[in-house]
């Protein structure tokens, strides 16, 4: 039942990385399957969605919500998708849309400049053209990290391990990260089920509600559903409308309450 | 064969995990007691060459830059000797941030796990207040390597794993460096024996003409080492005759200084 997550910086080798990895666990590999399916469950554009979650905002996006509501999406959809275990995720920010469940195995794979730079060179570029290019993905995601998180991708905090795939085959760097995987500390135990589904209600709720209130935050305990949101927001008639289309719709909830005038955990979705 | 260097910002995980590695695979050591034999040999103040190791100089704490940057090539010189030898596994000693890019050193970080160890349990501080002193600590290493090396002790890029202890358990990491280390890119070729020699040639070079100079880059290549250093114009011969002169006297191996050039 455990899911890892492989994080990368451009052209480090960890697409192939996970392809092995998910193929040595027998494990389903999820990458670009993710924002497919997030396009067709709410009906936003692919490219809107790869945008929301690879590009930093720009000066003007900066007040609107428009890549909060797309991530929250890519959140319910990719919390769903792994709700059943046994994947690997190859994608941006998997560490960061999953960082509520305690069994994730959170992987990055990182390779010197020099070594990014000569696998560019082979797909055509030339040696400064590459280097501007991996020079702008970095700055990119820094940037994205920055806006959405408040964290630096770089730090080695966000994850349980991290590769300098300079010194290792792909093989070695694959099996290091198998030998992770199936560790006592990334089993999923009933009490990590009971987190992922509790997790998942909680990003669907939020995924209901961000296009009309973005700014609310979700809780969710042992079913138990918290809503934080201000005063006017609650009283809304939609807001009303919502929570009450969502209770009826979703199984396993067993209480919804919302507290306005309340200052919202930090670990609310 | 392979060499470990192991570095975290938990001194308690630290010393334990590399001394059952050690022990595990029947390595050989090279830790902070170290430091003492290196006081010895250079006859320096054994407190103060430890200190040397934590602080950055400054006038207030009675370390001049130049003394400073003397013992830190001292204890460059004697750890990279001491790694030519294969076999060992080094921690607290910086090696990190002065060995770098040599194909059979493994160099490993660990971080986090403040809610697991034996201080933060029998003192009751709470994981946040442990995290608090640890980013703390972090900042302060990371100022004292950038001086020193000009590198940040706490960048990942520096390691080739870095592993987070929060829910990795410590025998599971032994575990794990201890497959690493046995993976064949680990082992010691003629090639990266090369660099790591040349690697403790050009520290020696270097600890031998700080004595007398300050702005010096020393770079080693198959035994052929290159001084850099800036001069203004009417002071370059006499520079010239001060490298030359200290290598003379010093009796470093004429052939391995057959190339010593000021850029």
């Amino acid at each position: 039942m455990a899911i890892v997550t492989i994080s990368r910086g451009s052209y480090s080798m960890g697409k192939k990385v996970a392809q092995k990895v998910a193929e040595n666990l027998g494990f389903d590999l999820i990458s670009q399957a993710l924002l497919y399916e997030t396009s067709d469950r709410f009906r936003i554009p692919h490219k809107q969605l790869q945008k929301a979650i690879h590009d930093a905002p720009g000066i003007f996006e900066q007040h609107q919500h428009t890549k909060k509501m797309f991530l929250a999406y890519i959140r319910s959809t990719l919390v769903e998708m792994v709700s059943k275990g046994n994947i690997v995720y190859h994608g941006l920010a998997g560490h960061f849309l999953l960082n509520h469940l305690p069994h994730v195995f959170k992987v990055r794979i990182t390779a010197s400049m020099e070594n990014r730079v000569a696998v560019k060179i082979k797909e055509g570029l030339s040696e400064p053209q590459a280097k501007i290019k991996i020079l702008e993905d970095d700055d990119h995601r820094k940037k994205w990290t920055r806006s959405i998180y408040q964290a630096d991708p770089n730090d080695g905090m966000l994850y349980d391990l991290v590769i300098g795939i300079d010194k290792f085959s792909i093989d070695d760097a694959v099996e290091l990260i198998c030998q992770g995987a199936l560790k006592k500390s990334f089993e999923s135990t009933p009490e990590c089920i009971r987190l992922s589904q509790d997790f998942l209600l909680a990003c669907k709720l939020k995924a209901a509600l961000v296009e009309n209130f973005p700014d609310v935050g979700v809780i969710c305990e042992y079913g138990n559903l918290l809503v934080y949101a201000t005063t006017k927001e609650a009283h809304a008639n939609k807001f009303k409308d919502v929570l009450g289309y969502f209770q009826r719709e979703n199984k396993g909830i067993h209480n919804l309450e919302v507290h306005d005038m309340m200052t919202m955990p930090d670990q609310a979705v | 064969m392979p060499v470990l260097i192991f570095t975290s910002d938990n001194k308690d995980f630290e010393n334990k995990i590399a001394k059952q590695i050690a022990q595990k695979l029947e390595y050989t050591t090279l830790s902070l007691p170290f430091l003492n034999e290196v006081a010895d040999k250079y006859v320096l103040d054994r407190d103060k060459l430890a200190e040397a190791m934590k602080i950055t100089p400054s006038i207030l704490k009675r370390m001049p830059s130049k003394t400073w940057r003397y013992f830190l090539s001292c204890v460059e010189v004697e750890v990279l000797n001491r790694l030519l030898k294969d076999n060992i596994v080094c921690w607290g000693l910086a090696a990190q941030l002065y060995v770098v890019v040599v194909s059979h050193v493994l160099k490993v970080r660990l971080i986090g796990g403040h809610g697991n160890t034996e201080q933060t349990a029998g003192a009751a501080i709470d994981i946040d207040r442990a995290r608090k002193v640890a980013a703390e600590h972090e900042q302060k290493r990371d100022k004292w390597s950038m001086a020193a090396f000009n590198r940040k002790e706490s960048n990942p890029e520096l390691y080739d794993m870095v592993i987070n202890m929060d829910q990795i358990q410590p025998g599971e990491i032994v575990e794990t460096i201890v497959t690493t280390l046995g993976y064949p890119r680990f082992k010691a070729m003629t090639y990266s024996k090369t660099t790591l020699a040349d690697k403790a040639l050009a520290a020696m070079v270097k600890n031998v003409l700080l004595k007398t100079q300050t702005d010096i880059h020393v770079h080693s290549q198959n035994g052929t080492v290159v001084v850099t250093t800036t001069s203004i114009k009417r002071e370059k011969n006499k520079k010239i005759d001060l490298l030359e002169v200290n290598y003379k006297i010093r009796n470093i191996e004429m052939e391995v200084l057959s190339f010593l050039k000021l850029k």
